[in-house]
């Protein structure tokens, strides 16, 4: 179990990280998904922990979002904005062409670029998009990841795909 | 332009999938330090132990043998059978004051047969 949670830490954090745009909010989902997987399933094959534990995050992250709208909207109605709302632009240093810019810093430009246009996505269209384009998971894996239909998982991550294209600009990367 | 699409497509996920492992390389110690300690808490504390559905199952059953028992040795029902003085009481539409001093009009009667 060690061994395995070891391994997917990092990128259950990158993903949680995606989502909540706040470090210490990934870290609780990731713990809170880890501690579930360890405690109910622990018994259960290894083959079948990374489906669950994808499952048991992607729910922990639906949930946090969930509640997040719901303050959101209190906040909203009380005057007082949303959480992290900035108007940065998501092309904010990729399409620079500034000769100053070396190709780590670049590089690093564009994985900040991406990671705002994730973020910006619809919860399920980033889920998507990161469990069929990063996890490598196939239609069946992602949609009992998410918890929802073959045909849902398509649209969606069809939809990302467009979505930052357009976003992230033609010439990207 | 239906042959540019997907390619353009598999581009930008090549890339991105490309600079997302790039980011997992270069996480900050805090928290790849959080991450181990929260890994550790999990695994020791294991999995839970199997939960005691045969005391649910015993409570459940207590409760309900008390119930049954309840009502069966329940006392038979003993209602009241109404009198017909009362119904008639009940249903005129007369005033009620006359029944509530129902005594002290008694009283009046028996003070008038003697008088």
């Amino acid at each position: 179990m060690e061994r395995f949670l070891g391994d997917v830490e990092r990128r259950a954090f990158r993903f949680a990280r995606i989502a909540t745009d706040n470090d210490d909010d990934a870290l609780d989902l990731v713990q809170e998904a880890m501690m579930t997987l360890a405690q109910r399933y622990a018994n259960r094959s290894e083959g079948e922990w990374p489906p669950l534990f994808h499952r048991i995050l992607q729910n922990r992250i639906r949930d946090w979002y969930r509640r997040k709208t719901v303050r959101d909207k209190w906040r909203h109605w009380f005057g007082r904005g949303t959480d992290g709302a900035d108007d940065e632009s998501v092309l904010q240093g990729v399409q620079s062409s500034e000769p100053a810019l070396d190709e780590a810093a670049a590089r690093r430009h564009a994985g900040k670029a991406l990671e705002r246009a994730l973020h910006d996505l619809p919860l399920r269209q980033q889920q998507a998009f990161l469990l069929r384009a990063w996890e490598e998971l196939d239609v069946a894996e992602t949609a009992r990841a998410m918890g929802c239909s073959e045909g849902s998982v398509k649209t969606h991550y069809a939809r990302a795909v467009q979505t930052l294209r357009r976003v992230l600009g033609e010439h990207w990367p | 332009m239906t042959d540019q699409q997907p390619e353009r497509a598999r581009r930008l996920v090549a890339a991105a999938k490309d600079l997302l492992d790039d980011q997992l390389t270069r996480l900050d110690q805090p928290i790849v330090d959080r991450l181990r300690r929260a890994r550790r808490e999990a695994v020791e504390a294991g999995p839970k132990p199997p939960r005691r559905l045969w005391a649910a199952g015993l409570a459940a059953a207590c409760v309900g043998f008390l119930a049954v028992s309840l009502w069966i040795w329940q006392p038979a029902a003993t209602q009241p059978i109404p009198d017909p003085e009362d119904l008639e009481i009940l249903a005129s539409a007369e005033d009620l004051d006359l029944y509530e001093d129902l005594d002290f009009y008694s009283w009046l009667a028996d003070a008038d047969v003697r008088t």
